[in-house]
């Protein structure tokens, strides 16, 4: 912690050896974090090259109240949200209202799965899906926090990950099938 | 810990909201595969937000640099603070001695002398550097003549190789050197080439000289330097236009224009390009001086606005005395008060001595060139000061009454303080047991100064020094003094012994330092003087206020 504090008041001095060595130290989890809200790796560069230049810029603002990681990931994904508001990312949403017919949870785990084909499958969520899933089921936010966040009802937001929720069951199911025959 | 919560809340939630423990399994399993995973980015994207980050911080200094600079300028402030004190307490001393005002004079009479001088040191440093290549080269050029075609082409070379060995050259002017050495020698085969054409010889001097005027000026300011080599290439397209022209532009000139000063005004003519003239074209190592004669800046006028507060020392400048004195000694009571303060007090005859006082400053101003500016504004003057008189205790008022009270109450058109019309002649009205008192004055002014500023040091850079001088209005409000009894008495309105208005001269020195395009802090100081009295004519006593101060302040430019 003591040097997790250091290294906040090196980059609040601008010390480019302190700033240098928390991109070290986060930047692999933070690219997860933004591949998982973007369509592509070279997006995802983009929003994490943006996001650390506002940690960086911002960094008088931490206050030490929460974790350094959790204070970074949260720029990754609002920047995220608004690197996709840009893209225009969301206007094409509805409320989805046919989510009763969730699979059974038996034969959708995921534990047998690579982790580059789980990101596979959260990338080709349609674009308003990918982000509440990633903020509900990944960050866990509730409904009304992610409604405020994104801008849209709370009501959107369910069915959004409900719907989300039956896709990747669906290709999971796919996929495992695809794996079994 | 702040996930964890939210992580919390969230399974609270799901739980409470009949959501089914199956699909909770669904958010955890997920998220644990999500949450540690790592993927490396591009080394690259490191250099890219460096970049980016310099790019803000720039933009940063851009838009709030002053106090970002103000702690990398730490030893500024120090010495501004440092020589605020010292002026402050120089002046202090100053003011407190009877001949201030010659002090001032002989002060401003130097001012411009220290300037001069300094201009005389950088004009005689550069041709003292000049002088080693300058002269031996030039006395060759004085050799050949313009008739002497098949000559000058060897000199020339040979005065090449001079200056390539010259022991003083940098660099970058060996490189000049050499690369000017494969022009003259391109230029001396052609030379020989059409060495029956009058004209041509006049084509190879003017690239010597570039090559000497480039080394003297690299050898004597490193930093004229870039200006110097820049002008160096723009003249050197100069000999290459002359070419073209070269068989149309050959008449010489042979007028005898030596002195350097002539030679730069040639340069701006581009005499130059006059061919067949290679006697007093070569040797023109231009110093820094002429550039600026050469070109006038022209700047656009520069409107300011600027505030500042003016610690000081402040002398009323009181007498008691004057045409007013005379008026009212033939009242039986003047010649009773007069005559004993006059008697008691001659020995002291009432001495001034000034207290610490401040104004405050509004100023705008418009800079009207590079070295001129003219400014104006509003002060607000609290000027305290110490008038030593006489104190003595009268019988009609039964109370002690000083002197100063006396002459302002004799002197003011207001209703009387005391009714001197009924005293009478009664010696005994007024006890001559008299003591010596501090009467403490505070007077508040509101100042219009109008005055002109001359740049000593230019603002070319962050420093520039003002000269300033000019006239204050001074617009009486009020003055506090203690009367005999110790009470405070206030004298304002129109009707006051004080004019309400009054003139002052006013010169001063301003430092100023520039922080970035719109801000400037200044550093001055600053002496006025009142032109006649600033009492009325009529009145029984005489002020003549001086001040002097060091004020500071900050000004923004539109």
């Amino acid at each position: 912690m003591k040097d997790e504090r250091t290294l906040v008041e090196g980059c609040r001095n601008k010390d480019r050896i302190a700033q240098r060595t928390l991109y070290e130290r986060f930047a692999g989890r933070m690219f997860a974090v933004c591949q998982r809200y973007t369509r592509s790796r070279f997006e995802a560069e983009d929003v994490l090259q943006e996001a650390f230049v506002k940690v960086f810029t911002q960094i008088h603002t931490f206050r030490y109240d929460c974790p350094l990681e959790a204070w970074i990931k949260r720029i990754m994904i609002n920047t995220s949200i608004s690197y996709l508001r840009k893209e225009k990312a969301y206007l094409d949403q509805a409320d989805v209202d046919d989510y009763a017919d969730a699979v059974s949870e038996g034969e959708t785990t995921v534990s047998g799965m690579e982790y580059q084909q789980l990101l596979g499958m959260v990338r080709e969520l349609p674009a308003g899906c990918q982000s509440v899933f990633n903020l509900y089921a990944i960050e866990g936010y509730q409904h009304n926090e992610i409604a405020q966040m994104l801008g849209i009802s709370e009501g959107t937001s369910k069915s959004q990950y409900a719907r989300a929720k039956q896709l990747l069951q669906a290709k999971i199911l796919e996929t495992n099938n695809t794996n079994s025959s | 810990m702040w996930e964890k919560n939210k992580e919390f809340v969230h399974q609270l939630n799901t739980t409470t909201n009949m959501a089914s423990s199956e699909e909770h399994t669904f958010e955890n399993e997920w998220r644990r595969r999500f949450d540690d995973a790592s993927e490396t980015p591009p080394p690259a994207l490191w250099e890219r937000i460096e970049a980016r980050l310099d790019e803000e911080e720039e933009e940063r200094v851009m838009v709030i640099p002053f106090w970002q600079r103000t702690q990398q300028l730490r030893w500024v402030a120090a010495a501004s603070v440092t020589a605020l004190l010292l002026a402050v307490g120089g002046w202090w001393l100053k003011t407190n001695l009877p001949e201030k005002s010659g002090a001032a004079s002989t002060e401003l009479a130097q001012q411009p002398r220290a300037v001069e001088v300094t201009k005389s040191e950088s004009l005689s440093v550069l041709p003292a550097n000049q002088n080693e290549p300058k002269t031996s080269l030039a006395t060759k050029s004085e050799s050949t003549g313009p008739e002497v075609a098949a000559e000058t082409s060897t000199k020339v070379t040979r005065e090449k190789e001079q200056v390539a060995a010259a022991p003083l050259l940098g660099e970058a002017s060996r490189l000049v050197a050499t690369s000017s050495k494969r022009n003259g020698t391109q230029k001396v085969r052609a030379a020989r080439q059409e060495s029956k054409r009058p004209a041509t010889p006049a084509l190879i001097p003017p690239f010597s000289e570039q090559t000497i005027a480039s080394v003297t000026t690299q050898n004597a300011t490193p930093s004229s330097g870039e200006k110097m080599s820049a002008k160096g290439g723009t003249s050197a397209e100069i000999p290459v236009a002359a070419l073209s022209e070269g068989g149309q532009i050959a008449a010489p000139s042979a007028t005898k224009v030596s002195p350097e000063m002539t030679l730069a005004f040639l340069e701006n003519k581009q005499m130059r390009q006059l061919l067949g003239h290679p006697k007093r074209q070569p040797w023109v190592a231009v110093p820094s001086e002429p550039i600026d004669f050469v070109k006038p800046k022209q700047l656009p006028k520069e409107y300011w606005a600027s505030v500042g507060v003016m610690p000081a020392s402040y002398n009323a400048g009181v007498e008691i005395g004057g045409r007013g004195l005379l008026a009212a000694s033939n009242t039986p009571l003047y010649n009773n008060v007069s005559a004993s303060f006059n008697n008691s007090a001659r020995a002291s005859s009432g001495t001034n001595r000034s207290a610490l006082s401040y104004a405050f400053q509004w100023q705008g101003g418009v800079q009207l060139s590079s070295r001129w500016s003219l400014e104006s504004g509003i002060n607000y003057l609290q000027g305290n000061s110490i008038y030593q008189g006489v104190n003595a205790f009268s019988t009609l008022s039964n109370s002690y009454i000083n002197s100063l009270e006396s002459a302002v109450n004799l002197s003011d058109n207001n209703v009387p303080r005391y009714d001197f019309a009924t005293i009478g002649s009664d010696k005994s009205l007024v006890q001559t047991l008299s003591t010596t008192q501090d009467i403490s004055n505070s007077y508040q002014f509101v100042q219009v100064p109008v005055q002109t500023g001359f740049a000593l040091i230019k603002p070319k850079r962050k420093f520039s020094l003002w000269l300033l001088g000019g006239v204050i209005n001074n617009i009486f409000l009020k003055n506090s003094f203690q009367t005999g009894q110790d009470n405070t008495v206030t004298v304002s309105g129109n009707d006051s012994p004080y004019r309400r208005l009054s003139f002052a001269a006013t010169t001063g020195m301003r430092l100023q330092y520039k922080v970035n395009k719109r801000w400037t802090t200044l550093l001055s100081g600053n002496y006025q003087r009142s032109v006649g009295s600033a009492t009325r004519a009529n009145a029984a006593f005489q002020a003549r206020p001086q001040l002097m101060g060091v004020g500071a302040g900050v000004r923004y430019g539109f």
